[in-house]
């Protein structure tokens, strides 16, 4: 047997990538374990929203190929038989076009998002740094403090209604709280907001980017980083199971019955799968696995990539939002909640851009998110009523559809504001020695920022270092 | 010029009664303005088929407080609280008593115990806002972390079986409108809808009220139309009335809901921008309707006849879905429906042999989305309701005398409740405790010099009855003795 490692990462996904990646660079030697053949075959998505920009610069990713195609998109929102409304940058076209909307909104919406991002920007030690949030509240002014002990408690769709009179536009805004994995009638979504609003992407905050090629254009570029710092990667390797010394990790068992060891091991799957399926239960205690293993309603966004024939209506370089009315979140969650196929879902289409530079043309495709899915959807259902709601915005729109695949919703514990508000060290940390998440359920919100996986490595190497020095 | 009162209060309900026994009580000249011909609020009791009497607007009063029952002296005015029995859950082919839930419910009356006195306390400066971080802190706020837990999860971890589970949620949501898997919606149980029941109907406890009220040298005018609360350089100097007399007051205590209080009874001008914004963005919506019915005998039932509430097989499936017709207006297919058998523990409210049956029916619309309710809309309702209860009470139909349907409109012009929404606002975490108006003893106090607020809108208001009034009678004393009313 080789010489052991010092740490493992499982799963192969940004999470993980980042994770290796900042370990290897470190001087450590690791290990990714991927469980699929390839490294990128469940790259989906089309944009970036939440990567943390220092992830980028200290693995210098923009050397290793990552190239933006836009690098702020605005969000149009579509309204059935109405002129849309376009939310951008530019303060003074956001308010021109709000304001066919409604005068009273697009007045308010500019002190809206000063408050916003204010409060967002505050909060920033918090969901950046690690820090617990009660520390960085404790040092607000009492008016902020305010806010923020209110947003707490209030949904989405309440904070929303209470600044503007659009339903439309409040339903778009609220969109932001589903991509964080809220439905955005759950008491306390309202700070999903804040924290969509506290991510910053090329040095804007709060801006929406897309990769040259996608999600899989930011795993290539990891994975370039990770190889030149020397990280092995190996992927058709699944893990079955962690083995354990002593009650602390020890290594990881793959399926085809090797083990291998190592001292601390980083999972960037799903809190529920790592310390259900790959450790005895008794390894966290009979409660806790017994809360774990609650059934809870499992949904969420699902993504659907439809390959086009030629150019739809949809224009690159801007995010569009299908939702009637805050309503239309709640019933639809409803009838997911109740086993049916709802009618009306929340979509975001995001078009692929056109690169002329690449060869061969790469395929015009539109990337759609959908929310709520359940995790028990059927495919062509779903693709019909994705496709029966675009049609109400560009009809005959099925027609230039070649292909659409389906990824269905990721798994991972519930919003809870506990998860919100709590340090880093919390949500990264498990009740056995040496085993870390680094993966969605160790961030405070279920949405991927590579800062869970950045804060999981320090930690590793911190425990690394002191074990050393032992 | 009329006489002048020391406070006037508006609103003769179990809030107003208590609060003007108070303060008639401590010597203040107190008059009560109501616009019904009696007073009681939604305490009353009414004779709405001859010789059958039901309180139409609830079967149940949330607790009183032991200690303010006999402060007001209420035994001897004829209050007299029947034992509390456990609700059941009937399916056409089963029954099945609550648990009793021990641990439960003695963890709600320590959250509410504790959400009540930080109610009652004196405000210290500045004002005590909710905290999220509650645990580490002075303030050891009570309902932290219900405020993000979900009914549904909560009945899961304390119920033994899921129809344990979804007897519990019913209970607590009952006449009203939520999402019982809403992180927050846990809340519920510590604002209950029902609680206790009085002999009489609730109409018993709300004359025992009325009745101190009076030997305390309150005066209580019925059948007054309100109209408009008078400002007199910034303060409060009365109340007009609709037919443009007015009544003269040092102080005024609303025991009307929030929206109601400012947005009805002033002119807008007199309160600042913020203030009308943030009143208006207060989500009231009104979810309930009773139906009254008269049966010409006791219906036969194994077991017997329960005194308690019954939940007609109660299904959080059922429950998601009523909600989600609530939200777009539509009456759903079938709305959660709570029954109750008035005359089983007071027989005196229905004629020898007969019954009165009244149901508590949630998730109903104030306004349906196709426009208000027509004649045509209650009848199809009242049938579908009756189908509902014939199909766990089987030949109940037969015995039908009469029915009274009451949905969320009628609440509201009876009672004076925006949108006929008996709570004064929706259960939801960002409008219960400090993010109500009313929070803490020196708080009552609203914009507007010399008034008031009591009622249902306010923090304390949803978690007892009469704690409001209560409240607010105490802080207008306060002032009074500290010589801050002109």
């Amino acid at each position: 047997m080789s010489k052991p490692y010092d740490v493992l990462v499982i799963g192969g996904g940004v999470e993980g990538l980042v994770a290796v990646s900042l370990l290897a660079r470190a001087g450590l030697r690791v290990q990714l374990l991927e469980r699929s053949a390839i490294l990128f075959g469940h790259a989906g998505g089309a944009t970036l929203n939440a990567l943390d920009p220092r992830v980028v610069k200290d693995l210098k990713l923009a050397r290793r190929g990552l190239r933006f195609a836009a690098r702020d998109l605005g969000l149009t929102v579509l309204r059935n038989g109405g002129a849309n409304a376009v939310i951008g940058r530019d303060r003074h076209a956001t308010a021109r076009s709000l304001a066919a909307l409604s005068p009273a909104d697009a007045a308010a919406y500019a002190g809206f998002r000063r408050e916003l991002f204010a409060l967002a920007h505050a909060m920033r030690p918090a969901w950046w740094d690690g820090a617990s949030a009660e520390d960085v509240v404790n040092r607000f002014k009492p008016q902020q403090r305010n806010l923020f002990e209110r947003l707490a408690v209030t949904s989405a769709t309440a904070w929303l209604g209470s600044c503007f009179e659009s339903e439309t536009l409040r339903a778009a805004l609220a969109f932001a709280a589903v991509e964080c994995g809220v439905p955005p009638s759950e008491a306390g979504s309202a700070l999903a907001l804040v924290w969509a609003a506290a991510q910053e992407m090329n040095g804007q905050q709060a801006a929406v980017a897309v990769p040259r090629g996608g999600v899989e254009g930011l795993l290539r570029a990891l994975a370039l980083a990770a190889q030149k710092y020397g990280a092995e990667i190996r992927t058709a390797a699944p893990v079955v199971r962690l083995t354990l010394a002593q009650d602390a990790v020890a290594g990881v068992e793959l399926a085809n019955g090797e083990t291998v060891a190592a001292p601390l091991v980083l999972s960037a799957l799903s809190r529920k799968h790592t310390l259900l399926d790959l450790l005895p239960p008794a390894a966290i205690g009979f409660g806790a696995a017994r809360v774990l293993a609650r059934p809870v309603a499992t949904f969420g966004c699902a993504t659907l990539v439809f390959t086009l024939i030629r150019a739809s209506s949809f224009d690159a370089g801007m995010r569009f939002v299908i939702a009637e009315k805050p309503e239309t979140y709640d019933a639809a969650l409803a009838a997911v909640r109740l086993g049916a196929t709802p009618r009306d879902l929340a979509l975001e289409l995001v078009a692929s851009p056109v690169e002329l530079a690449q060869a061969p043309p790469a395929p015009l495709t539109l990337t759609v998110r959908a929310w709520p899915v359940a995790s028990s959807y059927v495919r062509n259902d779903l693709v019909r009523t994705v496709g029966a709601l675009i049609e109400r915005h560009a009809p005959g729109f099925m027609q230039i559809v070649n292909n659409c695949d389906v990824l269905e919703p990721q798994d991972g514990d519930a919003f809870s504001m506990t998860r919100l508000l709590a340090g880093a060290s919390q949500r990264i940390e498990t009740s056995v020695p040496g085993l870390l998440l680094c993966g969605i359920d160790a961030e405070p919100v279920h949405a991927v920022s590579g800062r869970a996986a950045r804060q999981a490595a320090g930690l590793a190497i911190a425990l690394h270092k002191k074990a050393r020095a032992r | 010029m009329a006489e002048r009162y020391d406070a006037a209060i508006v609103g003769a309900g179990p809030d107003g009664l208590a609060a003007a026994t108070l303060l008639a009580g401590a010597g203040l000249r107190t008059i009560m303005l109501e616009h019904q011909p009696q007073s009681g609020g939604m305490f009353v009791t009414r004779e709405f088929h001859p010789g059958f009497f039901a309180a139409p607007f609830a079967d149940e009063a949330p607790p009183l407080d032991d200690a303010l029952f006999w402060r007001l002296d209420l035994a001897r005015h004829g209050a007299w609280k029947i034992p509390a029995s456990r609700p059941i859950a009937l399916w056409p082919d089963r029954r099945l008593e609550r648990e009793p839930f021990v641990d439960l419910f003695a963890e709600v009356e320590r959250r509410r115990a504790n959400a009540l006195a930080l109610a009652n306390r004196p405000a210290p400066s500045p004002p005590p806002r909710w905290n999220p971080f509650a645990r580490r802190t002075r303030l050891a706020w009570p309902a932290e972390d219900w405020s993000h837990r979900s009914l549904a999860a909560l009945a899961a971890e304390h119920a033994p079986s899921e129809a344990q589970a979804a007897l519990l949620v019913a209970g607590a949501l009952e006449g009203r409108a939520a999402d019982p898997y809403a992180a927050g919606s846990a809340l519920h149980l510590l604002a209950p809808g029902s609680g206790e029941a009085w002999r009489g109907a609730l109409g018993g406890l709300g004359t025992a009220l009325a009745a101190a009220a009076r030997e305390a040298g309150a005066e209580i005018v019925t059948g007054v139309g309100l109209g408009d609360i008078r400002c007199h350089k910034g303060r409060v100097s009365g109340v007009g009335h609709a037919d443009g007399n007015e009544t003269a007051a040092r102080a005024v205590i609303s025991t009307l809901d929030l929206k109601r209080t400012f947005l009805g009874l002033f002119s807008w001008s007199t309160l600042d921008k913020g203030a009308v914004n943030r009143i208006a963005n207060f989500r009231i919506a009104g979810a309930t309707a009773r139906l009254l019915v008269a049966l010409s005998e006791r219906p036969s039932l194994t077991g017997g006849l329960p005194r308690g509430a019954i939940q007609i097989a109660p299904e959080l499936r059922q429950m998601v879905e009523a909600h989600a017709a609530w939200k777009s207006g539509v009456v759903p297919e079938r709305p959660p429906m709570t029954l109750y058998f008035g005359s089983a523990s007071d027989p005196a409210l229905a004629p020898i042999g007969a019954a009165v049956l009244t149901a508590t029916i949630g998730c109903i619309p104030h306004t349906p989305f196709d426009g208000v309710w027509t004649h045509d809309k209650r009848e199809l309702l009242t049938r579908r309701l009756l189908t509902q209860i014939e199909e766990v009470l089987p030949g109940i139909g037969r015995t039908v005398l009469a029915t009274e349907l009451l949905v969320p409109p009628d609440m509201e012009e009876a009672l004076g409740a925006t949108a006929g929404d008996l709570w004064g606002g929706e259960i939801a975490p960002d409008q219960m405790f400090a993010w109500r108006p009313g929070f803490a003893r020196d708080c009552p106090h609203t914009p507007v010099d010399g008034l008031y607020l009591a009622g249902p809108s306010t923090a304390a208001g949803p978690l007892q009855t009469c704690a409001s009034g209560v409240i607010a009678a105490e802080a207008l004393i306060a002032d009074l003795r500290a010589g801050r009313l002109a």
